[in-house]
């Protein structure tokens, strides 16, 4: 067999009853009970609800409540279609899966939780079945149609999404105003998101509905907040709907009887409705995973609020009610609105186009009016209108009123300035044909004057050509005398070059005389000295000489004294 | 995974197969659809599948049961988690906080839809490059666009979004999340009846 086989196989028994499933499937594919198997298992998962394969049943055959369609399925447990065979009405019944279900007690707090609520925008509870199998009974939120008359289920807001912005507000404030009377009655939803709320299939209302995780008077000083089947009940609520402080963790034990509870209790839901209105308005649930962080991580570490304009929904969201859905989701507690009823006045105030409590600036207060009454707007307008133009008129008649006798003065002085100008021009022209003939006459001393004037200028050229003749004249000449002039300087210069080389070289001869005399009485000077020392010299060998003669004398004298004969009396006298 | 399911599921009574996979379908839809549920179970939930891929899981798988004080691991890694997410904004004055953790039963399920989550992951990743199990006899048409449906839409994307970012209709998206969770019922199945 072939993959068309399979397919062609499944999307036949898709819409067969899942009894025969089997039978068809082993007859088409007798030789391969493997694939059988698979293919079981495949069109079981297609079909979950298949899967419980019959209606379940709550009792004996004279049981109240007759279940009859399956609305929604659950987690923990399925919304049923049922009938009331008692009072022979339509109710829901919500039955809670065996394995699944949280403790019977606690089922029994929702539903006390839900009936202490009476309010139009919740779904009220009826009944509570709190043995096995347990189930509320709940009522049906749901419409006849109004062709047929058949009865139509209501379906939650997640599912059924709203038509238009104005229809999600709608959506928002009745919920709010849900929210509040029960906060009135001092019970606390705690899980607001869009799957609980149910909308009328018609009518277009919602309502609000599963109080599994609301804290209530009845619930006050139990342990059923940390009782919970998965036990950590201080952090309760729909990851991608949880306030951050509620992601964070809070107190196990809030009593909604305490005041300050209470505020951290509202603070809660007011974000809860936020929550659902970013939801609605953007189609994206406020929180979701980032990376490996799971929704209610990222809630419990968010530093902003959740941006609205995440999705192109969102960002198509007016201002003004974008500020209404921030305020609430508001990350500190103490910024949201105080009651949900502040918040569904908001809302009716965006729907209604009243200022929001944002919107104190005069003209913005006066656009929504005029957007509120708009024919009583437009009337105004028109009157407006009219008595500006009226003012406007009038005003302008006076102005032109004023204008016109205005130029009527300036005209009359005209006339008068008009008439002393002809005057004026009169006399003026007078004078111009005075003048004419004076310029007549001048016209005519002047031509005369111009004959002069050009004779004047044929003698004076004649002279200025003589002149220029002789003035040629005269320059030829002192040229002449400029050249001799020239020569004499050249030969006054080469005098001069000449004297100047004699006066050179006579002043070098007359140097080198003085030289040579000053030479020359050196030369005289060492010819006396070299005199004088010759004179000293022989003066000195003359001293030598004496000196040597006598020396010979002493010599010769000792020679004789030695010569003598010792026993003479006296010795002979020596030689000399 | 210790799911309850016989051997050879086409020899069982269809009431007992219906029953066994009735329970496949909805732990594999709870772990596709996880942001529908309500968060105490699903943040504890989530923070074992934080554990688990802590590895920590694995090795005391080594150990022999009686020595593995599962309990003790867990609560010990579930508060130190939380208590670092507290710190971050103003903390509310707790008491008896610990009153509520989870008795050792239900953190051995809680263990089991870990692994769960962290199969289908991967199966989710193989079916994105084209992989599909070849134990898996029924054909898929797009196992791509499968894979690629089915990770933005654990990625907590809606429809809507899923759409836009693929650029094909409503849908084709919703047809593919459904043929995609079929496909992992399937397989879930057969494991199941492999053990």
């Amino acid at each position: 067999m072939n993959a068309d086989d399979i397919t062609g196989a499944l999307g036949e028994l898709v819409d067969v009853p899942p009894a025969t499933w089997e039978a068809r499937l082993r007859a088409r594919f007798p030789a391969d009970p493997g694939l059988v198997t698979q293919a079981l298992m495949w069109l079981r998962a297609n079909r979950e609800r298949v899967v419980e394969r019959d209606v379940p049943s709550l009792g004996t055959g004279d049981a109240r409540y007759e279940l009859d369609a399956k609305l929604d399925a659950g987690a923990t447990a399925s919304v049923w279609l049922a009938r009331d065979r008692k009072l022979g009405r339509n109710v829901a019944i919500k039955l809670f899966r065996l394995e699944q279900s949280p403790a019977l007690d606690q089922i029994l707090l929702e539903a006390r939780a839900a009936s202490e609520v009476l309010s139009d925008h919740v779904v009220r509870v009826l009944d509570v079945h709190d043995a096995e199998p347990p189930y509320l009974v709940m009522e049906l939120v749901g419409e006849h149609a109004p062709g047929r008359g058949e009865l139509v289920p209501g379906a939650s807001a997640a599912s059924c999404r709203p038509r238009d912005l104005d229809e999600a507000v709608r959506w928002i404030r009745d919920v709010a105003r849900g929210v509040h009377d029960a906060h009135l009655r001092n019970v606390f939803h705690r899980d607001l998101k869009p799957h609980n709320i149910l909308v009328t299939p018609i009518s277009r209302r919602a309502k609000l509905t599963d109080f599994g995780l609301a804290v209530s008077r009845a619930t006050a000083g139990t342990e059923l907040m940390r009782a919970g089947k998965a036990g950590l009940a201080r952090i309760a609520g729909t990851p991608a709907f949880i306030a951050p402080e509620q992601a964070r963790g809070l107190r196990a034990t809030l009593d909604p009887e305490d005041a300050d509870d209470r505020a951290i209790l509202i603070a809660l839901d007011v974000w809860g409705l936020g929550a659902i209105a970013f939801e609605l308005l953007s189609g994206a649930p406020p929180w979701r995973r980032e990376g490996d962080l799971e929704p209610w991580e990222v809630a419990a570490r968010a530093t902003t609020v959740p941006d609205l304009a995440c999705t192109p929904e969102g960002a198509r969201v007016p201002r003004r009610l974008r500020r209404v859905v921030e305020r609430a989701l508001a990350l500190d507690p103490a910024a949201r609105y105080a009651t949900a009823a502040e918040l569904a006045e908001e809302l009716d105030a965006v729907l209604a186009h009243r200022p929001t409590s944002f919107e104190r600036a005069r003209g913005v207060r006066l656009a929504l009016w005029c957007r509120r009454n708009p024919q009583l707007a437009l009337t105004a307008l028109l009157a407006v209108a009219l008595a500006t133009l009226t003012l406007v008129a009038t005003a302008s008649a006076r102005e032109a009123r004023h204008q016109r006798n205005e130029l009527a003065t300036e005209m009359a002085a005209a006339r008068v300035a008009n008439a002393e100008l002809a005057e004026r021009i009169s006399e003026g022209r007078r004078e111009l044909s005075k003048m004419e003939t004076t310029l007549e006459q001048k016209s005519q001393a002047l031509a005369a004057l111009e004959t002069t004037v050009t004779e004047a200028t044929h003698e004076y050229d004649a002279i200025v050509a003589a002149k220029s003749q002789e003035l040629l004249n005269a320059g030829a000449a002192t040229r002449q005398l400029a050249d001799q002039l020239t020569s004499m300087r050249r030969e006054r210069d080469s005098s001069r070059a000449a004297h100047k080389l004699y006066e050179t070289f006579w002043k070098r001869g007359r140097s080198d005389t003085e030289r040579a005399i000053a030479e020359r009485e050196d030369s005289e000077r060492e010819r006396d000295a070299a005199r004088d020392e010759r004179d000293r010299l022989r003066q000195e060998r003359d001293e030598a000489l004496a000196a040597l003669a006598l020396a010979q004398e002493e010599r010769d004298a000792a020679h004789a004294e030695r010569d003598r004969p010792e026993p003479a009396s006296a010795p002979p006298a020596a030689d000399r | 995974m210790n799911v309850d399911m016989s051997s050879d599921p086409v020899a069982v009574a269809d009431g007992q197969m219906a029953d066994q996979l009735e329970r496949i379908i909805r732990r594999v839809k709870q772990s596709m659809n996880y942001r529908g549920s309500y968060s105490t179970r699903d943040i504890l939930g989530s923070l074992v599948a934080r554990w688990v891929a802590s590895g920590e899981w694995a090795r005391l798988k080594e150990l022999p049961p009686e020595e593995r004080r599962l309990g003790e691991s867990v609560r010990r890694f579930i508060l130190d988690r939380l208590d670092q997410l507290q710190r971050r904004g103003r903390r509310e004055p707790v008491e008896g906080e610990l009153a509520g953790l989870p008795d050792e039963a239900e953190l051995a399920e809680m263990i089991e839809l870990a692994e769960l989550r962290g199969w289908i992951a991967r199966c989710v990743a193989d079916l994105e490059v084209g992989t599909v199990d070849p134990a898996m006899r029924i054909p898929l048409s797009n196992p791509r666009q499968i894979g690629r449906v089915l990770g933005l839409h654990l990625d907590g994307k809606t429809q809507r979004e899923i759409a836009t970012e693929l650029g094909i209709s409503l849908g084709v998206v919703n047809k593919r999340l459904v043929e995609g969770t079929n496909y992992l019922v399937v397989l879930q199945g057969l494991a199941a009846s492999a053990r």
